[in-house]
């Protein structure tokens, strides 16, 4: 059983490494959030026939960017750049960008995503994972 | 698990976090940079409300080129979208004197009021000033005289979607006040429009520029006695 | 790492899948928008507006009419004057065009200073959905004296319209129909001299199909021909 649970997590530990895991979810969670305020009854947008379908729009653009990114892992710079612009865009359009959460997320999210790829090799050899977000998972289940 | 050892121990990947933190303050100095060309309205910024019914009363309200129609309205009840007739006014410009907008709200069976007060407390000067505003209304009383008045051409009984308030380049924007088609949607169209000392209830409104909104006080209030219906008209 | 990610190719196609697909919704929406901006509003080519022409002024007009009917009546209390108006006339019938393209006859009616002084209701009868009510505590002019003392004039296209006006020895007691010959003898009077005396009427009830005020100053801005004070407009 514990055996198992750690193959899982191995697992799970593995697929993250391998694609923008973190920066994907935060654009998915920006998405969610975007989409969330569309129905909101407060409602901000620049001028111009924008209404709460941009917001669908727009939201639905950063989660798919977001699971494209985890799919897609070699496209991730320009993924992560398309995020980010789309966070924009939101801001402008979509209530805010979800209220300014969902703009940040994508942000956030997008630039985690652009910037996600080999790192340097050296200097923390002993502690590999020391510098990518939640290893502790990994070491936990093992 | 000695295989994705050594593949981590060959190729290492994250988040390269000086790349990303570039991008990152580039996104955030942007989002900067369009708030702030909203809030200085070189980006118009059009704001739309639904809800529960508002109370509302206004000091004193001109508008340009103004339109009042029945139209199939989109409010929220207890959280669920709902469609209802109301009555909306539209007005290409906007000068109020004055606004107070109160709403009942309620979470976990705790009553409570968020008001939004605006105005320069001087009943002669019209401070608030915003470009192609409408509001949805089920009832809207103008105390006093004039209480309202409509002035230039006023026209009584034209069709709600051929309603004149907002032009681009000259030509009538159609359907300014988003009415349905179609016979049957009784509308009025006027020059000008000034209403004083209203009191009403709103159910929702748009505004595509708000140009100046001085004094503005935010309160949020347990129950419900700090509504506009309870306070003076604000100026 | 090739163990837990699809082929390049794959990759590649996915990436370009979902950037296609969301660059098309966005330019549905985009399309979408513009698309049901540019209807005209008065049936193709803007063909169902209304060709109207004012009694003072000969001002043309091209309303899109909603073919909604407003009715305006005041009951009658004894003897006592419930609106005045400085004169009647009565252009004629007229077949008026509605937004639907349905025609009806209509009796072209123009007042100068007409003023409510009590007792008015006003309220739409057959708009979809919920009636428009206009309701002044008191007076209410539609088209009284501008601030400049000339006057204001209104002129109604009605379905139908009964009147008791003081005037001609027949008091408020008798009530002339829109269609009855007296009333255009009101006209002929008014015509002779414009202006000259104010009417006091007892009751009115007219179905208005449309009603525009206007003055005969073109600019008309600051004459304000529709005043209610005190009144609540609303919806029921």
């Amino acid at each position: 059983m514990n055996r198992r649970v750690g193959r899982l997590l191995d697992g799970f530990a593995a697929f993250r490494r391998t694609r923008p895991f973190w920066g994907a979810l935060l654009l998915v969670a920006a998405g969610a959030d975007v989409i969330y305020f569309a129905g909101y009854p407060i409602f901000f947008a620049v001028s111009g026939g924008w209404n709460s379908s941009a917001a669908y729009i727009l939201g639905g653009g950063l989660i798919l960017f977001g699971l494209v990114a985890a799919m897609a892992p070699i496209h991730s710079p320009l993924l992560g750049v398309l995020g980010v612009l789309v966070a924009l865009a939101a801001f402008v359009a979509a209530n805010l960008g979800g209220m300014l959460l969902g703009t940040l997320l994508g942000i956030v999210g997008g630039s985690m995503v652009f910037a996600w790829g080999e790192k340097k090799p050296g200097k923390r050899q002993s502690t590999p994972d020391a510098s990518t977000p939640a290893p502790a998972a990994e070491v936990v289940g093992r | 698990m000695s295989t994705d050892s050594a593949t981590r121990a060959t190729v290492r990947t994250g988040t390269r976090w000086g790349r990303a933190g570039a991008l990152a303050a580039a996104g955030v100095a942007a989002t900067i940079g369009l708030g702030t060309l909203m809030s200085q309205n070189v980006l118009a910024t059009q704001v739309t409300f639904q809800g529960n019914p508002s109370q509302v009363s206004v000091g004193g309200l001109t508008g340009n080129k103004v339109g009042i129609t029945v139209v199939r309205s989109t409010r929220s009840v207890d959280g669920k979208l709902t469609t209802g007739p109301a009555l909306r006014v539209g007005a290409a410009g906007l000068q109020l004197d004055g606004l107070c907008l109160s709403q009942k709200q309620s979470i976990a069976g705790i009553d409570y009021t968020v008001r939004v007060s605006a105005g320069d407390g001087n009943s002669s000067t019209h401070e608030i000033q915003a470009q192609d505003a409408t509001f949805d209304v089920t009832s809207i009383k103008g105390d006093g005289n004039p209480g309202l008045n409509l002035d230039g051409v006023v026209e009584i009984g034209v069709s709600g979607d051929s309603l004149v308030t907002t032009d681009t380049g000259g030509e009538p924007d159609p359907n300014p006040l988003g009415a349905p088609s179609g016979t049957g949607w009784f509308g009025i169209n006027s020059g000008v429009g000034q209403f004083s000392n209203i009191r009403g209830r709103m159910y929702g409104f748009k505004v595509s520029e708000v140009a100046k909104m001085p004094g503005v006080r935010i309160s949020v209030t347990p129950g419900t006695s700090d509504s506009c219906d309870s306070k003076p008209i604000q100026h | 790492m090739s163990t837990y990610q699809p082929s390049r190719r794959m990759q590649s196609l996915t990436v370009i899948v979902a950037v296609l697909l969301f660059v098309v919704t966005w330019l549905a929406l985009a399309t979408q928008t513009s698309a049901s901006a540019a209807s005209a509003p008065c049936g193709p080519g803007d063909a169902n507006r209304a060709a109207l022409k004012t009694v003072h002024g000969e001002r043309a007009l091209r309303p899109c009419l909603s073919k909604v009917n407003l009715k305006l009546s005041i009951p009658q209390d004894g003897l006592r004057s419930r609106f005045n108006v400085k004169e009647i006339r009565r252009a004629g019938q007229e077949t008026v065009k509605f937004a639907d393209g349905s025609t009806e006859k209509l009796w072209h009616l123009s007042f100068a200073s007409f003023k409510v002084l009590d007792g008015a209701t006003i309220r739409t009868t057959d708009n979809n959905d919920a009636q428009v009510s206009i309701t002044p505590d008191k007076e209410a002019s539609f088209g009284g004296a501008a601030d400049s003392g000339k006057p204001i004039y209104t002129d109604v296209w009605v379905s139908a319209a009964t009147f008791r006006i003081n005037l001609l020895l027949i008091g408020c007691l008798v009530p002339i129909d829109v269609s009855n010959p007296l009333l255009a003898l009101v006209t002929v009077a008014n015509s002779a001299i414009p202006n000259a005396i104010t009417l006091g009427g007892c009751a009115i009830d007219m179905d208005i199909r449309y009603l525009v005020s206007y003055s005969d100053d073109p600019s008309s801005a600051g004459n304000y021909p529709v005043r209610l004070p005190n009144t609540t407009l609303s919806l029921s």
